[in-house]
């Protein structure tokens, strides 16, 4: 069926030059071992933080619910320990830094160094939470759309 | 968290082959599990880590959907499409999804350029990855009607059956609410007749729909350039790249264009742009270095000293050392009677150059304007004897005897100079020569 109406607005949902490189940075302390994982303070200088640091950086993989899978030093925790991380997300001008207490449901190690584990939060405060959920989904939205737009697919 | 799909997608995804590249072993792992929750068995996967196993791997396999990093360790994922165009004939039926941690604005505007399917910013939530997903999957085998019959329009166009082409994209116009891309094709169609005002008409009605539609802002400055009408295809050139910045071919063109067309201020906005590529190959710093160059160059002619030396600056930063740039902002300055800040640019020379002949002739010809006529004709013959037979010493030799009223001695020089050089056309730059 063809269309009634047509908008010749010239319309662009959102400008490319509007996009961020956006950080999400991921730090991890094993509430158990003690040892801690975080970008932050590897970049700064790593001779200061002397032992119990490691020297590569954590990254979040995926978020399912309330578990998360992340990717960390092989040998920085095992099933059962206890962490705690922090993540900081910085989109546009949204600032969020979250914070939970995880619970270490599994773990395989990928390569010699690295491992990939799943937690499952426990303490944390559900509206930031939820906030960072939302502004990972509207970053993907605002692209989705770009992208359907740049090509005339709508 | 378990992916629900409908009957229909668990039938769908029954059987098909997935490719994942990703230099990751826990982001491919991600995927497949994904994908393995979708219905895929893990023999129908195939995960590797590279763009390089990536291009073998699709010799021997037609994959449904591929899922590739942006990032690759050697190179760009997208640089995969193309391979996949060359080996299959059939390549616009893979469900092409790119997944990367860079959201910038370049690798965004790269993926809409390159008709991926998907982008997906990493991290990302199994759902949205999933709707992501589906959403390609939807658009590639369940096209909209408008989407259809271009696609019907695009085969007669293939066959060369241009009106019957024309026809089915007119008819597709009524089809969305915004049809950028049926007038982008009936532009297309225009020009393949070589009827270029008509398709530049045509991609223009398309843009009154949407601004940023990548293929008619292409097109459009392609159909000014076939009509060789510069100011217009640059007009469209800056469009294009407002939207879609940091392409390194397009970035060349944009920057030549600007130049030609005497848009001198924009050059600074295509340095930014400049700025953001990743791996800059040789002929781009040519072009962002000569460009910077006759900018400043134009900046100071029109009394802009400051603006005219931040151009210098930035080229002096991006030709890393090259002699051939430095040497051409050095003389310029020397000429304009900037004798500090043409000391200053001659320290961006790399250390082994400072004993050649050309670098000693470079720093006498700057000296000179602070030197007497007497001390400007010795230290010349000095240099002279020592074997620096280098044009730009004769050139400032040469100035400093007529000056000095050595009428023969300068005469002399001259012959000596064009007999040494005869054979190197213009090796004797003159005062207003502009060789970049």
């Amino acid at each position: 069926m063809s269309l009634d109406i047509q908008r010749t607005d010239g319309f662009a949902p959102v400008d490319p030059k509007s996009f961020k490189q956006d950080k999400v940075e991921l730090s991890l302390t094993n509430m158990t071992s003690r040892l801690e994982v975080s970008r932050r303070e590897i970049s700064a200088n790593k001779k200061k933080e002397g032992k119990g640091k490691f020297e590569s950086s954590g990254q979040i993989l995926e978020i399912e619910g309330d578990a998360l899978n992340l990717e960390v030093p092989a040998n920085f925790c095992a099933i059962g320990h206890h962490i705690f991380l922090k993540i900081d997300l910085t989109y546009h001008s949204q600032r969020v830094s979250f914070t939970s207490t995880a619970r270490v449901l599994n773990y395989k190690q990928t390569a010699s160094s690295r491992a990939e584990i799943t937690v499952s939060l426990l303490q944390f405060d559900r509206t930031t939470w939820n906030i960072l959920l939302q502004i990972l989904g509207k970053r993907q939205t605002e692209v989705s759309e770009f992208l359907a737009f740049a090509k005339g697919h709508c | 968290m378990d992916i629900k799909l409908d009957e229909q997608e668990k039938k769908y995804f029954l059987g098909k082959r997935i490719l994942v590249v990703d230099p990751n072993t826990s982001s491919r792992a991600g995927v497949a599990k994904i994908f393995g929750k979708l219905g895929v068995k893990a023999t129908m996967m195939t995960l590797v880590k590279t763009l390089d196993e990536a291009r073998n791997s699709i010799k021997t396999l037609f994959p449904d959907f591929v899922v590739i990093d942006y990032s690759l360790p050697d190179g760009c994922g997208i640089e995969l499409l193309e391979s996949l165009r060359q080996e299959h004939q059939d390549a616009d039926k893979i469900v092409f999804i790119v997944l990367t941690n860079n959201s910038s604005v370049a690798a965004v505007a790269h993926a809409a350029e390159e008709d991926t399917d998907a982008f997906i910013i990493k991290p990302y939530t199994v759902q949205s990855f999933k709707k992501s997903l589906l959403e390609a999957v939807k658009n590639k085998l369940n096209p909209s009607e408008y989407l259809k019959i271009i696609r019907e329009g695009k085969d007669h166009l293939e066959q060369q059956n241009v009106s019957k082409a024309i026809t089915l994209f007119e008819q597709a116009l009524k089809y969305s609410e915004r049809p950028s891309l049926a007038y982008y094709w009936r532009g297309h169609s225009h020009q393949v007749s070589q009827t270029l005002d008509k398709a530049a008409k045509s991609y223009e009605k398309g843009l009154q729909y949407n601004k940023i539609h990548f293929r008619c802002l292409k097109g459009l400055y392609e159909a000014f350039s076939e009509q060789k009408n510069h100011r217009e295809a640059y007009l469209a050139l800056k469009r294009l790249s407002h939207y879609f910045p940091a392409n390194g071919e397009r970035l060349n063109s944009v920057i030549r264009l600007a130049i030609q067309t005497r848009n001198f201020e924009d050059i600074e906005l295509y340095y930014k742009n400049f700025l953001e590529v990743d791996g800059k190959n040789e002929k781009l710093v040519d072009y962002v270095c000569a460009a910077l160059i006759v900018t400043g160059k134009y900046y100071f002619r029109n009394e802009l000293a400051d603006r005219g030396l931040k151009c210098f600056q930035k080229a002096a930063i991006s030709c890393g050392g090259n002699p051939r740039y430095l040497q051409e902002m050095i003389i310029f300055l020397a000429e304009m009677g900037m004798d500090p800040e043409a000391r200053k640019l001659m320290e961006r020379y790399p250390a082994h150059f400072s004993g050649t002949n050309s670098f000693r002739a470079l720093k006498y010809y700057v000296q000179c304007k602070t030197l007497s006529l007497g001390k400007q004709i010795e230290e010349g013959r000095r240099l002279l004897a020592e074997g620096v037979e280098e044009p730009l010493l004769y050139k400032a030799l040469i100035r400093a005897s007529r000056e000095a009223g050595h009428v023969d001695t300068a005469e002399d020089l001259e012959i000596k100079a064009k007999k040494r050089f005869s054979s190197q056309k213009n090796r004797i730059p003159e005062q207003d020569q502009k060789p970049i």
